[in-house]
């Protein structure tokens, strides 16, 4: 068990390519059998429209635009339903070029007091070499990034973290782990994507979770 | 490196956009002035990450592929569950109240263990897809209702995969027979006959 527990969870998957908005309905998900039938009578659909779809169910939210599809969830217990959702998805629909894909990881944490908040600021980002430029420094956003990919594919891991907009005072994280296809401009299906995604899948979550982790213990958080 | 420009929201230029129309169009006609005030709230976000996205060092699609375009949650939206503890299940036996299952741990490396649960675990939906051989997550943890409550709970969901298509089905026989043939397991035809 990981521990802190984030007070704020997202996870979303995001695929780069051509998307025909109109056909994500919730019907069609439920008719493919990628969503249950009760699911599809629950679930809120907020517009879709020839350039635009989004709708939500209990644990997910779906969102296609004509060059992106995404689905997010706040709930820990569904990752890997998530990744079934956009598997499974895309093994029907696999005429769709996918070019680029990111799993998003997203978490924030409250910490103990202010001071020990601003502590982990300047930790990450001195501040002696701000002297006599800026008058109280304050570190806004920091992001860092793995260029090469330690698993061959092209693509990169970045890490971004910044003062909690939700939780005060506290810390966000943000992990993209970004893969694409060899030939992006010539992207004919979803195969590539989707056979990188069902590989990739438990090492990535495992590593952004890790990382996350690994930088909170470092901050002595 | 470039720097940001310090930019300042543009309202009505961001409402030159038609689906940023049409969607304020639809909370408007529905008198929906919670959703209003926070898609507008949301396309004032969109702007400064525009100008985010100015930076050299971030060329425009990384930046975008972080997060969805529009980020305004509805209120059904806000429940949020945790994790604590996390396994992959295979359904081994259907009974009449209860299912029995392999359980491999997803949290901690531990050795794969069985259990029995009780089909009222699984809902409506997903009963449909209960039989031996069905794939299932099962976490337990806690869930954060909008209102704030925290309520431990233990949830059941059913993989749900595309029935294999028929190339499928025929590239997985040509890897079996490529197995068998590595590994000398008698003749193709004696292989298939035996189904």
């Amino acid at each position: 068990m990981r521990q802190p527990q984030p007070n704020l969870y997202t996870l979303s998957i995001v695929f780069i390519g051509n998307f025909n908005p109109k056909i994500f309905q919730p019907s069609w998900f439920a008719s493919e059998g990628l969503i249950g039938k009760q699911e599809e009578e629950g679930a809120k659909v907020e517009i879709i429209h020839p350039d635009i779809a989004i709708f939500s169910l209990q644990w997910v939210r779906v969102q296609v635009l004509r060059e992106r599809f995404s689905v997010e969830t706040k709930q820990q217990p569904y990752d890997e339903a998530l990744r079934d959702l956009a598997f499974g998805t895309f093994t029907i629909l696999k005429h769709t070029p996918l070019k680029k894909m990111g799993i998003n990881m997203f978490m924030h944490f409250r910490v103990d007091s202010v001071e020990k908040w601003h502590g982990i600021g300047d930790k990450l980002a001195p501040k002696n070499i701000w002297e006599g430029i800026l008058q109280k420094p304050g570190m806004k956003s920091l992001i860092m990034k793995e260029s090469i990919r330690r698993d061959g594919y092209r693509g990169h891991i970045e890490i971004k973290i910044e003062p909690s907009p939700k939780v005060e005072p506290g810390l966000f994280f943000s992990i993209n782990d970004h893969v694409e296809v060899k030939e992006p401009d010539t992207a004919m299906g979803s195969d590539e994507i989707i056979t990188i995604l069902k590989e990739i899948w438990p090492e990535s979550h495992r590593r952004s979770e890790d990382m996350i982790y690994g930088l909170l213990e470092r901050l002595s958080v | 490196m470039k720097l940001a420009q310090a930019v300042s929201f543009d309202t009505t230029k961001a409402m030159e956009n038609p689906l940023h129309k049409q969607l304020l169009k639809q909370f408007t006609d529905s008198h929906d002035e919670v959703r209003k005030r926070r898609f507008l709230e949301d396309l004032e976000k969109m702007g400064t990450f525009e100008v985010e996205q100015k930076e050299e060092r971030l060329p425009q699609e990384e930046m975008e592929i972080l997060q969805p375009i529009l980020r305004y949650d509805p209120e059904e939206f806000k429940e949020r569950a945790v994790s604590l503890q996390k396994w992959e299940g295979v359904v081994t036996e259907v009974e009449k109240d209860i299912f029995n299952a392999r359980l491999l741990d997803l949290t901690d490396d531990n050795p794969e263990e069985e259990a029995d649960f009780s089909i009222e675990e699984v809902s409506e939906d997903d009963r449909k897809l209960l039989k031996p051989g069905a794939v299932f997550y099962w976490s337990l943890g806690y869930l954060t209702t909008g209102t704030g409550q925290v309520i431990r709970t233990s949830i059941v969901k059913f993989r749900r995969l595309p029935a294999w298509t028929e190339t499928e089905v025929k590239r997985a026989q040509e890897q079996a027979a490529e197995i068998r043939r590595t590994i000398g397991w008698g003749s193709d035809e004696a292989a298939s006959r035996a189904g």
